[in-house]
């Protein structure tokens, strides 16, 4: 199953303010599985599985819906598209590399002025993304709008590669690899009840966790998320975030939210009860819906359990499988713990 | 005036930095049990001290939260380098002395090599004594906070302290609850966490209680050294009644409720409009769907230092305001 979903949720345009088509996706397989589903006011999709028990302590797990990518701002007379991005993207990745854009799927590649055109300054520095366009093929501005309306958004390539040690490389990993984990996990037979909530917007200020926020009331939510990586070569040891394979990674502390310690031990001593490969995220950077649930309706405890990720918010973002497995091992590891023991504060 | 010196001193030397506020916490607890109705935690580590009343629901906010460090990283030597925990100045922790949760001690230093001008965080690392890793890992954990912490003292009538920011608003909050008189209000003595990192316990909380009526107390920098802009609070010129800061616009009905009761009884105080930095009612007045909000400010110095400084007759005129206020309709 966790290839064939992988798969298919990360082929799914789904820049954030368009998740309609992945919520879609997990929504039918959510029912299927026996969840009962329902949407919240901003687009969120909210999924309850029954278990055997009532939990001691009820889990919501949250990822996110959303992709980075693009925007259509302009079509110029020649029949190109300008464009804007959606969330934090490094417009180096951008050169060269093809898109999808709008409802109709329309290829595209993403230009800049040749090489042999440029001048020496040009060629030294990256361009900023307003100086470059889509090319979709269009004779000119009336052909392009034909097939592009203005706002249509457009996502990366969505080419999957499987290499080396279990690896996988596809656009959207950040989140759909965190939205997957949950599907398994939720689709399986639990012992005890747990929720889930997919959210829309994180990568525009965790807008959508704001108010799916409400959802996790009177239990733990637990972030299932991708995080950055900086595990090479020539990166000092005290700035390597994650490592790549060598499990999920828990944080302590990030940009949008500082974890309850306990919580936090907790956390750690079930995965290693339960002897699953797992890290702690060496940085406080980044941030995620973490931040917008904890302080939300009153506030709750709060956990993040994220899979590294080399190279995100690119069109070539690489997980680990192994790492996927231990933190869909971790997922139900916590609904059972929490469940049972319960957490206490 | 008659303040209680050790207890303020005690809570400036607790350790609380963001999201380890729990022995603190504790410490303000003990103090208001036999006179809060009521007293609880919540999800994020706020604590609520209520004295009960059929009246408006009138919420008062200090936070508990210092700065720190939190360590991301241990290296094969034994060094540890850390991550900020809120607005951690590199030029005021350098060659401080540390201190963990568990009683480990450290300095925070930077490489002979290291350019003093462009001194970062990032690449100051605690020394614990550790020979190697192992006996780090031994000492300290990835993920242990840690303060910089100097010994305070009084002199000539004023505070050389760390961590006044905001321990002398949690004392002036404490000193007014003892000293509140008989109310129709609903009163919420509210001790946030993790205010250094964007006041988010008061979000959390401010939503939790619902206020008619909100006031948080903080410091607030005193321009007042020499080399400084000058245009502002003046430490020892009384209790700052919070016009605007960088996270808001206090309410007018707040405001001329507390000047009103500031000149009725003789209260000194000055108007406070700071163009920058943010306190609890930042997140509070936008809580719901909106709450009459306002502050009170203790001028001080060197904000986020090992040596803030304060004037007491300011604390002196921050708790009678605030406990003549709380008690108003």
């Amino acid at each position: 199953m966790t290839v064939e979903l992988i798969e298919t949720l990360c082929r799914i345009p789904g820049v954030t303010g368009d998740e309609a088509a992945v919520a879609a996706e997990i929504e039918c397989r959510m029912s299927t599985a026996g969840c009962e589903t329902s949407y919240d006011k901003m687009g969120n999709l909210i999924v309850k599985k029954k278990g055997k028990m009532r939990p001691k302590t009820p889990v919501t797990l949250y990822a996110h819906m959303d992709e980075v990518g693009l925007i259509i701002s302009k079509i110029d007379k020649d029949g190109f598209l300008r464009f804007k991005t959606v969330g934090g993207i490094d417009p180096r990745v951008l050169l060269s590399k093809t898109v999808f854009v709008g409802e109709k799927r329309v290829r595209g590649v993403i230009g800049v002025k040749a090489v042999h055109l440029q001048t020496k300054e040009a060629r030294e520095k990256a361009p900023e993304t307003d100086k470059m366009y889509i090319d979709i093929g269009a004779r000119d501005e009336e052909d392009a709008k034909n097939h592009v309306r203005l706002g249509d958004f457009a996502s990366f390539d969505d080419d999957i590669v499987y290499f080396g040690q279990r690896r996988v490389c596809a656009k959207a990993l950040d989140d759909r690899a965190g939205c997957a984990a949950i599907i398994e996990t939720l689709s399986g037979e639990l012992l005890y009840d747990a929720k889930a909530v997919f959210t829309v917007g994180e990568e525009i200020g965790t807008r959508g966790a704001r108010v799916g926020a409400a959802e996790a009331d009177g239990g733990v939510a637990v972030i299932i998320e991708t995080t950055t990586c900086a595990d090479f070569d020539g990166v000092p040891e005290n700035k390597k975030v994650t490592r790549l394979g060598e499990g999920p990674a828990i944080s302590f502390i990030d940009n949008s939210t500082f974890y309850d310690p306990a919580l936090v031990r907790f956390a750690l001593s079930c995965a290693t009860e339960n002897d699953i490969t797992h890290q702690v995220k060496k940085s406080g950077a980044g941030g995620n819906d973490a931040g917008a649930v904890s302080q939300g309706f009153g506030g709750h405890k709060v956990l993040s359990v994220s899979m590294p990720c080399r190279y995100l918010h690119s069109p070539s973002s690489v997980i680990s499988l192994d790492d996927y497995d231990n933190t869909k091992r971790l997922i139900a590891a916590l609904i059972i713990k929490l469940g049972e023991q319960g957490y206490e504060y | 005036m008659n303040i209680d010196t050790s207890l303020l001193l005690k809570l400036c030397s607790a350790f609380g930095p963001s999201g380890h506020e729990g022995g603190i916490s504790e410490l303000i607890a003990s103090e208001l049990r036999g006179l809060a109705d009521e007293i609880y935690t919540d999800a994020l580590g706020n604590l609520v001290a209520r004295r009960k009343g059929a009246g408006k629901r009138v919420m008062l906010a200090a936070h508990m939260d210092s700065v720190g460090l939190i360590v991301t990283n241990i290296t094969e030597d034994g060094f540890l380098y850390c991550a900020p925990v809120g607005g951690v100045s590199p030029f005021y922790a350098l060659s401080g002395y540390v201190r963990f949760e568990s009683g480990v001690r450290g300095v925070i230093m930077c490489g002979t090599k290291t350019k003093r001008a462009e001194l970062k965080l990032s690449d100051m690392f605690i020394d614990v004594g550790a020979r190697d890793e192992k006996e780090a890992a031994a000492l300290v954990n990835v993920g242990d906070a840690c303060i910089i912490e100097h010994e305070g003292f009084i002199q000539n009538g004023r505070v050389f302290s760390n961590f006044l920011d905001d321990r002398i608003g949690c004392f002036v909050l404490i000193e007014a609850f003892k000293r509140l008189k008989e109310t129709e209000n609903d009163v919420y003595f509210v001790f946030t966490v993790q205010e250094e990192l964007g006041l988010r316990g008061a979000r959390a909380v401010s939503y939790a209680i619902a206020p008619d009526l909100a006031l948080s107390v903080d410091v607030m920098t005193a321009p007042d050294t020499p080399d400084s802009s000058g245009h502002g609070l003046v430490i020892g010129g009384g209790v700052g009644i919070k016009v605007k800061d960088g996270s808001v616009i206090t309410h007018r009905e707040v405001r001329m409720k507390l000047t009103d009761i500031a000149r009725e009884c003789g209260i000194k105080h000055q108007l406070e409009v700071a163009p920058s930095g943010g306190t609890d009612a930042g997140a509070i007045h936008v809580s719901r769907a909106g709450v009459k909000t306002g502050g009170l400010s203790v001028p001080s110095r060197y904000t986020h230092s090992a040596g803030e400084c304060i004037d007491l007759a300011d604390a002196e005129a921050a708790i009678s305001l605030l406990s003549e206020f709380a008690a108003r309709q």
